[in-house]
């Protein structure tokens, strides 16, 4: 739009330029002759002269110059709201174009960071079952392994009890058992016994 | 505590053989039987010596504290050759086949406790079992006994291993 308003001062003032040698050439153009020619052209100098004095050229200069001005300031202001308006409207174009940019990328971004956390998420998500899937197997191993284990020191306990106790007991209070305080108990279990210590006894006697 | 069988040599003995005379229960094992042996034939070797060297009589041996009871519990009185005799042939007739029982307890039995074991066995047995007694003190507490062809165990090892169940129930839901 700026090309097109300076083209078209540029083309004012060719017109006028071509308008003033074509009035030019047309007053100089008519010789009827040689001498009449030259008489002619005399006169017309001289009514040129006359008519286009220095004063009425001053008058058409400054007309012209008015007038060139004028139509200058015309289409230095016409040029000027075109500018405005196209920069305006190149304003209003960039706005939609860099916000359209603008959005795609930030779409662009937003859906890259979207997909980007979703990829974080279900890696995320994989390790962490995975991890869990580990947690539960170790804890079911560690849970059967205790219990086998457990169960073995039971086992082996039960098995060891009366060693253990007697062990303990042993240990314990080994010294301070008195034999007499333990007579009443071999008494009752020989007592229990009476018949098969008395029978084994007789019949080896 | 099911009796185990042993393999013994004692020789059998009948209750009624000897009623004459009675066993002391201060008299417990084999070991006092062959003192007391020893003691009378001692003894009678003295009373031979002093009658063939009647001029030099030395004084009596002091009379040990279970041959004395066995004068008193029975009358009789060593200073008689028939009694003395007796007494010989008692102690070789109990040494030959009175039945032995033996025990084995955790520490050393003190002889007034050997003493009741022994009068329930004499008394519920055989008026003439002799105890002999061992250590074992592994067992902690309680005793062992063995007989002529059975074994009572009456340990609290044997008495931990009877009642395995009520500890194990007992463990399993403490109070």
């Amino acid at each position: 739009m700026n090309s097109w308003g300076l083209a078209l001062v540029v083309g004012s003032l060719l017109a006028t330029a071509l308008a003033f040698v074509w009035v030019a050439m047309s007053i100089g153009g008519d010789k009827p002759g040689q001498a009449g020619e030259a008489v002619l052209t005399e006169a017309a100098k001289g009514d040129v002269e006359h008519i286009f004095n220095d004063e009425f050229r001053e008058e058409l200069r400054n007309s012209g110059r008015i007038h060139f001005e004028k139509i200058i300031t015309e289409n230095a202001m016409f040029l000027q709201q075109d500018l405005r308006l196209t920069t305006a409207q190149l304003n209003d174009y960039m706005k939609q174009e860099i916000s359209k940019t603008l959005q795609e990328e930030f779409g662009k971004y937003e859906q890259s960071i979207s997909d980007a956390k979703q990829l974080a998420i279900d890696s995320l998500e994989k390790t962490r079952s995975a991890i869990e899937e580990e947690r539960q197997a170790l804890r079911l191993t560690l849970e059967k392994e205790f219990q086998m284990e457990r169960e073995r020191l039971v086992k082996r306990f039960e098995d060891n009890m009366a060693e253990i106790i007697n062990h303990y007991v042993l240990d314990a209070v080994g010294n301070e058992i008195d034999l007499n305080d333990q007579l009443e108990y071999i008494l009752g279990e020989l007592q229990a016994n009476k018949a098969v210590i008395v029978e084994d006894i007789r019949s080896g006697a | 505590m099911a009796p185990d069988t042993n393999n013994s040599t004692q020789v059998p003995i009948k209750q009624s053989e000897d009623k004459t005379l009675t066993l002391p229960l201060q008299i417990i094992s084999q070991g006092d039987i062959s003192r007391l042996t020893r003691e009378v034939e001692s003894l009678e070797e003295f009373f031979a010596q002093a009658s063939i060297q009647a001029a030099n009589a030395k004084t009596l041996p002091q009379a040990s504290s279970m041959l004395t009871l066995i004068n008193e519990e029975n009358g009789l009185n060593i200073l008689q050759k028939e009694d003395r005799l007796k007494i010989k042939q008692f102690l070789e007739l109990i040494h030959t086949k009175a039945p032995i029982v033996h025990a084995s307890f955790a520490t050393e039995p003190k002889p007034d406790f050997l003493m009741k074991l022994t009068a329930w066995f004499r008394a519920e047995a055989h008026p003439y079992v002799l105890l002999e007694t061992g250590l074992q003190p592994n067992i902690a507490a309680g005793c062992i006994f063995r007989t002529t062809n059975k074994y009572f165990d009456f340990s609290f090892r044997e008495h931990f291993k009877a009642s395995k169940a009520k500890l194990t129930a007992s463990m399993r839901s403490p109070q």
